[in-house]
């Protein structure tokens, strides 16, 4: 399977691996990182979030991380890192939601992001 | 820490997840769960943690329905993955056992089958809907009313004292002489006035003995029962039924000890019974009772044998059984006939004895017939939806033909193939039972909405868990029915020659096309039973119509009162002559008259009032028993029945020269041996009378029961004893101005004199003929949706037959054949299959008008008009269904066959 065959990504999976893209995380810190990397707009539940890593996973985009960031706590919580692969595809989709932005951009949609000094 | 019960209902609802989602992730799932929660509940407090729930509750319900259905979608892709290596090894094993995979893969194999086919679907689960939901509505009666034990404690000891009601002296004498009898009830029904409290008000009053509430098992809710001393002497206490308690004083706790005037009388209320005590039809007039009096035996008012008022019902003592508890009675009855034989003799000198039925049997005797009719009629109308849709299932096994023999080539045994088909069906059937479960829950309101009154319990009537099991057992039932034929006809052996393309497998069409003609046939033969069992109903209620019931029924209003002990005899009559004054002089109104009872007042088999013996004085005829009617003067001019010799009383009859009567014909010709008796003389409860006038006859009991002998009386004379009275009043004005004034001019008389009764003799014909026109609506209905079906499958039977044949057709047509001929081929067919049918048909109803017997009036159960008739119909409607089908034949392009050929 090629990154491309995956694009468009659900919104959600998009936002999944975005935030894994900075760091493996456990079910809990997916679920804070993307309410405030979405402003607050996408909340997730339980079951939906584990639904959603099932299928990345089965897709090969996130695996289990293989070591605890704190070792020695009893904490059982599985751990989720994005794979290369993954990277390839967030990326792709990433670079196609910034055009899509540019697009509408040029058109006046939404106003000129400011350049930064 | 103990989970909240947030968490713990989110562990559980977590169940819902398929397992090997749930084996992954469930305990994450939760942790996560627990996290969120205890942290919108830490940072936001309960409202944010309630948010944090219900949304993922409601998630979660979404999510395990989307899992479910890939669960469902997923083995595709691995089968479409493994396309190209058909030769897998051996057959892929779940896990779970090899029976259930192979019913889920086999559900799955069904779902997306139907995905497939959408209007074949539909189709199916429409025609079973209706099947499956009638029979539920009508189960769901039959349950109720038949099946289900009566709502009392160890009701199966109940035994009613049939043949009618009993005197208080018989009552007495069995409640000290049965030792069968653990404790015996009687009850007195009496219509009873309530004033005081707002509007006098007509209330139904059971007058009961000392142990009535005790066979029964009634427990009060407030308040108390009767005391013993409650039947002794004038205790005047009454207990109120939880209804009248609700609507009249609005559940007021208060009640107990307060004072409400019964009769006249002024009365304590000492208690309300409790809202489970359902009173039995059978021992209340149609269960219709407002509140209790104590009935005190030792009055001396009740000391006469003749005088039959007790309903009586009793508890078998513990090891007694009928017939013995039978035996005891009837030697008490053998001693008490000898002594008093006139008490105990019915209109025809005859004394029937009075049997011990178990209760239930005895409140469900007049309909269980009709309801195991209407039962049988549903289950032939599911039978021809089963048929319908195993003819549906046929032709799409043809389309399948070649799916199903590369499956057989791929090793799949027959006895997995015709599984799969069967899990096919019932799938579907399922499917069409869930919709038929809703039919059924309107169907079941229907029915209680347009009671046609005397099904006792109606009022329980509801599609509990019961039902719902019938509904599911009667779902797979079908399921299977309609589904092994089609199933085994599609796996056939010869069903392989399907994969030898363009031979199109012409043994196993014709085999499939004998099995789908024996289905349309059956389906007529159905269908025809049905209609004939509706045709005679439909026949037995227009004979009714159409019988003349003696007098004119337009424009003619009734009016019934109540005149209860509050009243002496000589107020009753005075009472009754002035009302007649004032309502004589209303505007609008032409006459009017009173009497006892009017015609329809009471319809069907009971007889009520005044029966004796009447003995003609001179020469010929004979001693006969009637029954006597006191009317006022006017009686029969203002019903319009015409008197045919001599004349009907007057004003001075009633007054100066009370000892004369009026016959009906065939009164006077079984008395005096002529149809003209006026002068002779007759002797009746030790009067002697004259007869001034015989009338035709009046159908007083009802249209379909025959004319009876009839003594009509002087009101004023013989009405004093009569606590009811109807006012026939004939007026233009219509009944909507009409029933204010009437009741002004009863109240200017007798404020606290209750009026309810107010009615039309239109609406008391008509209401006299409901039962038998809800029972024909209900099966005309029954028949019709049969009919539909039956044409229905003969349609797409014909059609798909057509569409086999087209090529056949088309050469026909190319070697000459005219296409009037080809369409007559097709037409012909489908008549010769409706013949069949319907000779089968005929024969089956015939097999079964014995059962029809009991339930048809004024036709035979055979009535040839009717089975001609129907059969007539059928045959048009169905050849008229194969019109299409026909045309289509007609139209098959000999070039498209050339080619193919």
């Amino acid at each position: 399977m090629e990154p491309h065959d995956l694009i468009p990504l659900n919104p959600r999976d998009y936002l999944i691996l975005f935030v894994l893209e900075a760091g493996e995380r456990h079910g809990y810190g997916i679920v804070k990182e993307v309410e405030r990397e979405s402003g607050g707009q996408v909340q997730l539940d339980p079951a939906n979030l584990y639904r959603s890593i099932k299928r990345l996973s089965r897709d090969g985009l996130v695996g289990e991380a293989e070591r605890r960031p704190v070792e020695g706590t009893s904490e059982r919580r599985r751990y989720y890192a994005i794979t290369q692969f993954g990277r390839q595809v967030v990326a792709l989709e990433a670079a196609r939601l910034a055009s899509l932005a540019d697009a509408a951009r040029a058109s006046g949609l939404i106003p000129e992001a400011r350049t930064s000094a | 820490m103990r989970p909240s019960l947030a968490e713990r209902i989110y562990g559980a609802l977590l169940r819902l997840l398929p397992r090997d989602f749930r084996d992954a992730y469930g305990t994450d799932a939760s942790e996560l769960f627990r996290d969120l929660y205890s942290r919108a509940r830490d940072e936001g407090g309960q409202a944010a943690a309630l948010r944090v729930w219900l949304r993922s509750v409601g998630r979660l319900l979404v999510c395990a329905v989307d899992e479910r259905i890939d669960g469902l979608r997923w083995p595709d892709r691995q089968d479409a993955a493994r396309q190209g290596a058909v030769s897998r090894g051996p057959r892929r094993r779940r896990r779970g056992g090899d029976v259930m995979g192979g019913v889920i893969q086999d559900l799955r194999h069904a779902l997306r089958a139907f995905r497939r086919r959408p209007g074949f679907t539909l189709t199916a689960v429409a025609i079973l809907a209706i099947g499956i939901g009638a029979t539920t509505t009508i189960f769901s009666v039959v349950d109720t009313v038949l099946l289900r034990s009566l709502p009392y404690p160890e009701a199966e000891r109940l035994v009613y004292v049939d043949n009618g009601s009993h005197s208080y002296l018989d009552f007495r004498e069995w409640e000290e002489g049965m030792s069968g009898f653990e404790v015996m009830g009687g009850v007195w029904n009496e219509e009873v006035s309530v004033t005081g409290d707002g509007q006098p008000e007509k209330l139904w009053g059971g007058q009961v003995t000392r142990d009535f509430f005790q066979v029964l098992g009634v427990r009060p809710q407030l308040g108390r029962l009767f005391l013993r001393d409650d039947h002794v002497g004038d205790a005047a206490v009454v207990v109120l039924s939880h209804g009248l308690w609700t609507r009249k004083w609005g559940s007021d706790a208060s009640i107990i000890g307060r004072r409400v005037t019964v009769n006249g009388q002024p009365m304590v209320v000492a208690g309300v019974v409790s809202p489970d005590f359902r009173p039995a039809e059978l021992l209340h007039r149609g269960g219709a009772v407002d509140l209790w009096l104590p009935l005190d035996l030792a009055d001396p008012d009740y000391q006469s044998r003749g005088w039959h008022v007790l309903n009586v019902v009793a508890r078998l003592s513990a090891g007694t059984t009928v017939p013995a508890a039978q035996a005891e009675l009837d030697a008490i009855l053998d001693q008490a006939v000898a002594a008093s034989p006139d008490s105990y003799l019915d209109r025809n000198g005859e004394f029937e004895g009075f049997p011990l039925i178990p209760l239930h049997e005895a409140s469900v005797r007049q309909v269980s017939s009709t309801l195991l009719m209407l039962m049988g009629a549903v289950g032939l109308m599911l039978l021809i939806a089963c048929a319908n849709v195993a003819n549906l299932m046929l032709a799409r096994g043809m389309a399948r033909a070649r799916e199903l023999a590369v499956r057989g080539a791929l090793g799949a045994s027959r006895r997995r193939i015709v599984g799969q088909l069967l899990t096919e069906s019932v799938a579907l059937a399922l499917g069409g039972g869930l919709a038929g479960i809703l039919l059924a829950f309107a169907g079941v309101r229907a029915f209680s909405h347009f009671d046609p009154g005397g099904i006792p319990r109606l009022q329980e009537l509801s599609v509990d868990p019961r039902v719902l099991g019938f509904a599911v057992l009667a779902s797979v039932a079908t399921g299977v029915l309609f589904g092994i034929l089609p199933a085994l006809q599609a796996t056939r052996k010869d069903a392989s020659d399907a994969l030898k393309d363009g031979a199109a497998s012409v043994t196993a069409s014709r085999k499939g096309r004998r099995l789908r003609s024996l289905l349309v046939v059956s389906e007529m033969a159905l269908a025809l039973v049905l209609l004939v069992g509706a045709g005679l109903l439909f026949r037995s209620l227009t004979e009714r119509l159409q019988v003349d019931p003696g007098f004119r029924t337009q424009q003619l209003v009734t009016m019934k009162l109540n005149l209860g002990p509050t009243y002496e005899e000589e107020e009753r009559v005075r009472f009754t002559q002035d009302l007649m004054e004032r309502v004589a002089g209303l505007p609008g109104v032409r006459s009017v008259a009173a009497g006892a009872t009017l015609p329809f007042e009471m319809s069907g088999r009971g007889r009520c009032c005044w029966r004796t013996t009447v003995t003609p004085l001179g020469d010929g005829g004979e001693e006969i028993r009637s029954i006597v009617h006191p009317v006022t003067q006017d009686y029969f001019h203002t019903l319009g029945a015409d008197v045919a010799f001599g004349r009907e009383f007057t004003r001075a009859d009633q007054v100066a020269d009370p000892s004369v009567a009026i016959l009906n014909r065939a009164t006077s010709l079984r008395l005096f041996g002529d149809e003209n008796g006026v002068g002779r003389e007759l002797e009746m409860a030790n009067t002697t009378l004259t007869v001034v006038g015989v009338v035709d006859g009046v159908h007083h009991w009802g249209l379909d029961q025959d004319v009876e002998s009839a003594v009509y009386v002087p009101h004023q004379r013989f009405a004093g004893e009569f606590d009811m009275m109807s006012l026939a009043v004939r007026s233009e004005t219509d009944l909507g101005t009409l029933v204010p004034a009437l009741r002004e001019a009863v109240w200017a008389l007798q404020p606290d004199q209750p009026v309810s009764g107010i009615t039309s003799m239109r609406q008391l014909v008509s209401s006299s003929v409901a039962a038998p026109r809800f029972l024909s609506v209900l099966l005309g209905t029954f028949a019709a949706v049969a009919l539909l079906l039956a044409c229905g499958g003969i349609y797409s039977s014909m059609l798909y037959s057509v569409g086999q044949r087209r090529r056949e057709l088309g050469i026909r047509i190319a070697l000459g054949a005219e296409r009037s001929d080809v369409a007559g081929l097709v037409l012909r067919q489908g008549l010769k299959l409706t013949v069949a049918g319907i000779a089968l048909g005929v024969l089956g109803a015939l097999a079964v008008s014995k059962l029809l017997e009991s339930l048809v009036w004024g036709v035979t159960a055979t009535d040839p008009l009717t089975f001609t008739g129907v059969a007539g119909l059928l045959a048009i409607v169905a050849v008229l269904a194969c019109w299409a089908p026909a045309r289509r034949a007609a139209t098959a392009d000999p070039l498209e066959s050339l080619r193919a050929e």
